[in-house]
């Protein structure tokens, strides 16, 4: 039915989860797998959600980002391998997580996007609201949204 | 206050607000504002047309029929390969060097068309030098922005110092004795230019020259090019020189943008394919700047009329004659977040009026002046809220890369530049101005 699914990861211990589930559900199928993960522009202030952390150029900054994608992105490729999944992942800068997640879905023809169900939590939530939900709400291809 | 007063306080305050909301069009909205004055009786239709300052308009219409043609030459580009080449290769140093150039050519070009000139030759060199669109746009940005008043030319803000307080072109080098808008702000843009080189763009990686020598920028049509920087030039010494030639500035400007369409005409097909015609350059202009500014005039000239200002500079004098020095950090700390978030130009004109009104009490108004146009100018650079060349440089990066710039990746580029610029020019401003006149 669906040939290639959209798996998002913020390296949170519920998308881990997700990705498992979402790579049984592509053997299952007989799909692929496109891994995503969106990071923010490598600016000389690092944020945590909306509070500023910490200074370092936006060279340090890129490598540690790219460090995270690499991370992040090495769990779905690894859980694709041992599942025997095709698997293809993409990274890319964006502020904007749900934009980007349906932008690579067109992108990349993906035709199902399968994704953890936490927003994020307290204030946080109520601030920036969730991206599975923005997802949910705006995305013109089947969402599956995993608990 | 009387009745009367209130309701024109009401209707310019709703006005301003709709303005900075955009529920409409700036624009509209402002124009709705001046036939509510009038149809309210605050002023007559005449007296809004006679509010309006039209030398000021003719200046801005001049120079911007000029900065037109003069991006046609192709100068800009060239400019900013010559950086290229300058920078060896280092992304760093090329950035700053692009970012002087705009704050140059804004002292004399509108901000928006100083970074719609040097957009399309930035954007392709950011990429040789592996370089985020995004710091490289918004520093030109804030560049153009930040030096647009050091002169009469590159803003609304020094134009409307001229025509509430008279400064002339030099007055803005060199005024009563002491350096003034020109170098103090030359001095806090290299400054902040260096802040913000160890701040954000240190350490990058250059390029190999072989890559730097490989681009190549030839001027399309060196006797356009020759005629209309010549031109421009020879309208600015003339504004210099306004003074002894005994007519206003925008007949000044007026005249150099009419007689370089002449010339360019003569000059026929020689020229043509890379000027264009009139009437695009006709079109090409910001008229609906142009009509909100004309609205701004008139509506901060009905609340002249109607006495507010006045009453304004009453309430706030007592801040300026108790403790003078105190009063200009007020003004100065208080005006660069309130441009950073709402509309620059009614804010600064409206107190531009204020301090002409604090002379009646005593207060010198000159230092007041020049921190309130310093300050507008570099609070704007906070938000794009409070600038539209920041609305086109952030359009410009989201485009070239494909997706949305968010708020706080913004401010992490705007809030240490407007910080550092505005701390620099605030000790400048207060040691060469206001604490002389303090004592």
């Amino acid at each position: 039915m669906y040939k290639n699914i959209l798996i998002p990861t913020d390296g949170s211990p519920v998308s881990r989860k997700a990705i498992l589930a979402g790579v049984r559900l592509a053997k299952s199928l007989g799909a692929k797998v496109t891994g995503l993960f969106a990071a923010p522009a490598p600016t000389p202030v690092v944020y945590q959600r909306l509070m500023p952390v910490g200074y370092m150029t936006p060279e340090e900054h890129a490598k540690l980002i790219e460090r995270t994608a690499k991370k992040y992105l090495g769990v779905i490729e690894e859980a694709a391998q041992e599942a025997g999944v095709a698997c293809e992942v993409v990274r890319v800068t964006n502020d904007f997580p749900a934009d980007a997640i349906i932008s690579v879905a067109k992108k990349k023809k993906c035709d199902l996007i399968f994704m953890a169900s936490h927003g994020r939590k307290g204030i946080a939530g109520v601030l920036l609201g969730s991206e599975t939900h923005k997802v949910v709400t705006h995305s013109p291809i089947p969402v599956l949204v995993h608990r | 206050m009387e009745l009367m007063q209130w309701l024109a306080l009401a209707v310019f305050a709703i006005t301003i607000v709709v303005v900075i909301s955009n529920i409409i069009d700036s624009t509209l909205a402002a124009l709705l504002g001046v036939a509510v004055m009038v149809w309210a009786g605050f002023m007559t239709e005449v007296e809004a047309f006679q509010f309006v300052d039209w030398n000021v308009m003719a200046i801005l219409v001049g120079i911007w029929l000029i900065a037109h043609y003069f991006g046609k030459t192709g100068v800009p580009s060239w400019l900013s390969v010559q950086a290229l080449k300058l920078s060896g290769g280092r992304p760093g140093l090329l950035v700053m060097i692009l970012a002087f150039l705009a704050g140059v050519i804004s002292m004399f070009v509108d901000n928006v068309v100083t970074i719609l000139m040097m957009a399309p030759v930035a954007l392709p060199l950011a990429r040789a030098l592996k370089l985020s669109a995004t710091p490289v746009i918004l520093m030109i940005g804030f560049a153009a922005n930040f030096m647009g008043t050091a002169l009469l030319l590159g803003d609304l803000p020094p134009q409307m110092l001229h025509s509430v307080s008279g400064a002339e072109f030099g007055d803005f080098i060199w005024q009563f004795g002491r350096p003034s808008s020109f170098p103090i702000l030359v001095v806090t843009f290299v400054i902040t230019l260096a802040a913000m080189y160890a701040y954000g763009f240190r350490g990058r990686q250059a390029v190999s020259t072989a890559d730097v020598e490989a681009v190549k920028f030839e001027i399309p049509n060196p006797l356009l090019a020759t005629v209309v920087v010549g031109w421009f030039l020879l309208t600015v010494v003339a504004m210099s020189l306004r003074e002894y030639l005994g007519v206003k500035l925008g007949f000044i400007a007026m005249t150099g943008a009419v007689s370089l369409v002449l010339i360019l005409e003569i000059l026929g097909d020689r020229v043509k394919k890379e000027a264009g015609e009139f009437e695009e350059a006709i079109q090409g202009l910001e008229w609906r700047a142009i009509f909100f500014y004309i609205a701004l005039f008139a509506l901060v000239g009905a609340l002249e009329k109607m006495k507010i200002i006045e009453e304004l500079a009453h309430v706030i004098t007592p801040i300026f004659s108790q403790n003078y020095a105190w009063g200009a950090t007020l003004l100065y700390w208080l005006t660069v977040p309130i441009v950073g978030l709402v509309e620059h130009d009614a804010y600064i004109l409206t107190f531009l009026y204020t301090i002409r009104d604090l002379q009646s009490a005593g207060v010198e108004p000159w230092p007041l002046w020049w921190m309130l146009v310093w300050a507008g100018t570099l609070g704007s650079n906070l938000t794009i809220a409070g600038a539209p060349a920041l609305y086109v440089a952030l359009t410009l990066c989201e485009k070239e890369e494909d997706r949305k710039v968010s708020l706080r990746e913004f401010l992490s580029w705007s809030i240490p530049f407007t910080l550092v610029a505005a701390g620099v020019c605030y000790v400048l401003g207060m040691l060469i101005w206001v604490l002389p006149y303090a004592g």
